[in-house]
């Protein structure tokens, strides 16, 4: 099985600390690396307070709530506190302003510009196509490409980041 | 008897008041502030009157609108509970006048045992052992108290309270300087410099000796329990009986808190407490005209509801047992589930509570005030629950309660819960060494200890509420799902 060439870590906090989440695999079962270990999970889709599931094998369940932008998590006799960094307000408006991220997986079919170029409004930057379609997107604000993070070829997953600018800096007026 | 209390209170202890009012056979009361309005104990009581204040605290402790709601619901008694007003004397008086029984002491003794000086010198008094003190203007003459008590000393404010004013001395040639700086606060922080010096006691254990009196004279304990274990002077680990204490002690105690009580000739519950010192000398620190949060561990070791027999008290029904009856067996330990975060200096914490799961069992009691989907404010004291485990020996005591408050879930605000079952399964704490310094002592050893399998679990189950990560992880549609590329 060939390896998914492109994927967006999950960054989030746990109890504080900072951790990353990828999705390496899901068939034929969810394989998930947390930090630097990799788990076999079995879990199905549920949502609610209530939850249960397996890692590599061992089962865990309790109960989780929704403060926030934090889920506070119950097992074992002890409550967690997880915060998804990428469901930070601040951090989606710079992503929006400096990140060009793909809405649904695909894969890339051509790419239309450079690290270091710079751009108007409406240029070209990458041809994608997902589920027999195909698209360009172009650049919604000038800017200058910091980085390409793809290549023809390489598939993606919702949420991966394709291209990044560099920081706008503020001109005073 | 009455046929209706109100209760005049809230939270957990106004639940646990009104769970005995109504297992009594009668009617009760509850009153609410607008922030309360969905507050357990409203719902619990048969009828339930608002009271208005701009301050949610500010509306139990009016006086005059609680005795208005008391004769508008047709109450004949009032249940202070503890706080708010169950030790003012002049709330005591007014109900008394407005033809109404108050749950609780006499006003004078209310009166002259919220009076620190008047109530250690009433101890004094009647051979209650008092913790050494010299109270002196002239510098001359405190330097020689001090001398005659020995050093160290507490230098304390007359007027004072709350850790304020408060320094230790350690020699005499400190004394001087101590005890200007401590007078200045003194002045500062309460209008009134005068300060006083006691006995210092290092690692001291706190003892208190609940007890029930008649009115006439006629006082038994209830045996002791220890509550040493406390952060920003607040206890939140206490349990009866008090570990290691010899039965000298225990009744050398005992005696003296029903010696005090009767010379009071005191009515209905109340607590003595002692500050024990290492070296088996104790001295009486105040008197509590009230019943205690912690009441529920003597309730289990001695197999008696304390609020049922205030009310049979307050109602005349004089004392339920003689001494010889009572005779405690097994061991209880309670902590205090509160709103905070133990690892940022205990600062209490507010949200709302998403999920609350009771852990049930035998010997396992849970005293709630708080219910799923509450908001927790800074209005109210931090105290959420008690949570309290009872068992044949101290040592299945500790296990079954640290047990249930890792059953326990009660999730959406943080909560001191992982912190008290780390605290109860310290070696130090299994081993009954306890003093009121415990918890600063021992805190590097009560940080929590991260399990990686564990953390993967946690970040896992927040994860899967995620909606973008579960698209992620089942949604993506195939062939992407099982294969990298895909060409058409």
């Amino acid at each position: 099985m060939a390896q998914l060439k492109s994927r967006m870590p999950y960054r989030l906090q746990v109890n504080g600390r900072d951790a990353e989440v990828d999705i390496l695999a899901r068939r034929p079962r969810l394989r998930v690396r947390i930090g630097p270990d990799v788990y076999a999970v079995a879990a199905a889709r549920e949502r609610g307070e209530k939850f249960s599931f397996a890692i590599d094998g061992v089962p865990y369940h309790g109960w989780r709530c929704i403060v926030g932008d934090e889920v506070h998590v119950r097992l074992n006799g002890r409550t967690h506190v997880v915060r998804l960094l990428r469901h930070d307000p601040q951090r989606a408006v710079a992503a929006l302003q400096d990140e060009v991220r793909a809405s649904m997986p695909g894969v890339v079919v051509a790419v239309h510009c450079e690290s270091g170029q710079a751009l108007a409004a409406g240029d070209r930057l990458l041809t994608l196509e997902s589920m027999k379609l195909q698209m360009t997107l172009l650049a919604s604000h000038e800017g200058t490409v910091a980085q390409v993070h793809v290549a023809p070829e390489a598939v993606f997953e919702r949420g991966a980041l394709l291209v990044s600018f560099t920081r706008q800096e503020r001109r005073n007026p | 008897m009455f046929k209706r209390v109100l209760v005049a209170n809230r939270g957990e202890i106004a639940c646990r008041i009104l769970r005995t009012v109504h297992a009594q056979g009668l009617q009760a009361v509850a009153v609410y502030h607008h922030e309360d309005r969905a507050a357990p104990h409203v719902q619990l009581a048969d009828a339930a009157v608002r009271l208005e204040a701009d301050v949610p605290s500010a509306a139990y402790l009016d006086q005059l609108q609680i005795i208005a709601a008391a004769r508008r619901a047709g109450a004949d008694a009032i249940h202070p509970g503890y706080g708010f007003l169950s030790e003012n004397a002049s709330f005591a008086e007014r109900v008394a006048d407005a033809g109404l029984t108050f749950v609780g002491p006499d006003a004078e003794v209310i009166r002259l045992m919220g009076d620190k000086v008047r109530a250690r010198a009433f101890a004094a008094q009647h051979g209650v052992p008092v913790a050494p003190s010299v109270v002196e203007s002239d510098p001359g003459r405190f330097a020689a108290g001090a001398q005659a008590i020995g050093f160290p000393l507490l230098v304390k404010a007359a007027a004072g309270g709350g850790g304020k004013g408060m320094r230790i001395v350690r020699t005499a040639a400190e004394l001087p300087e101590s005890l200007r700086v401590a007078a200045a606060e003194a002045q500062r922080y309460f209008g009134d410099g005068r300060v006083y010096a006691e006995r210092y006691i290092e690692q001291p254990r706190h003892i208190e000796v609940q007890v029930l009196g008649d009115g006439s004279g006629n006082v038994v304990h209830l045996f002791e329990r220890e509550c040493s274990l406390q952060r920003r002077y607040q206890k939140i680990v206490e349990e009866s009986p008090a570990p290691n204490l010899s039965a000298a002690l225990r009744h050398a105690m005992c005696d003296a808190a029903v010696r005090l009580a009767s010379a009071a000739r005191y009515r209905n519950a109340g607590t003595v407490e002692f500050v024990l010192a290492p070296g088996g000398e104790f001295y009486f620190l105040e008197m509590n005209t009230r019943l205690q949060v912690e009441h529920p561990v003597t309730e289990y070791v001695l197999n008696v509801d304390l609020v049922a027999e205030q009310l049979r008290i307050a109602g005349g029904g004089g004392l339920s047992f003689a001494q010889a009856g009572l005779v405690p067996r097994g061991h209880a330990i309670e902590c205090r589930i509160c709103a905070e975060e133990p690892e940022h200096e205990f600062r209490p914490a507010t949200g709302r509570i998403g999920v609350l799961e009771v852990p049930r069992g035998p010997g396992i009691r849970f005293d709630g005030g708080v219910r799923a989907g509450q908001t927790i404010t800074p209005a109210f004291d931090s105290m959420l629950a008690k949570l309290i485990a009872y068992g044949p020996s101290r040592a299945e005591a500790a296990r079954t309660l640290a047990e249930a408050l890792q059953r326990l879930v009660l999730i959406g605000v943080p909560t001191n819960v992982d912190y008290l079952a780390r605290v109860l399964r310290h070696p130090q704490f299994l081993a009954g060494q306890l003093h009121t310094g415990f918890l600063a002592q021992h805190a590097q050893e009560l940080l929590p200890n991260d399990v990686p399998a564990e953390l993967a679990a946690a970040t896992l189950a927040a994860l899967l509420a995620d909606p973008d990560f579960c698209a992620c992880a089942f949604d993506v549609p195939e062939p992407h799902a099982s294969i990298g590329q895909w060409r058409n």
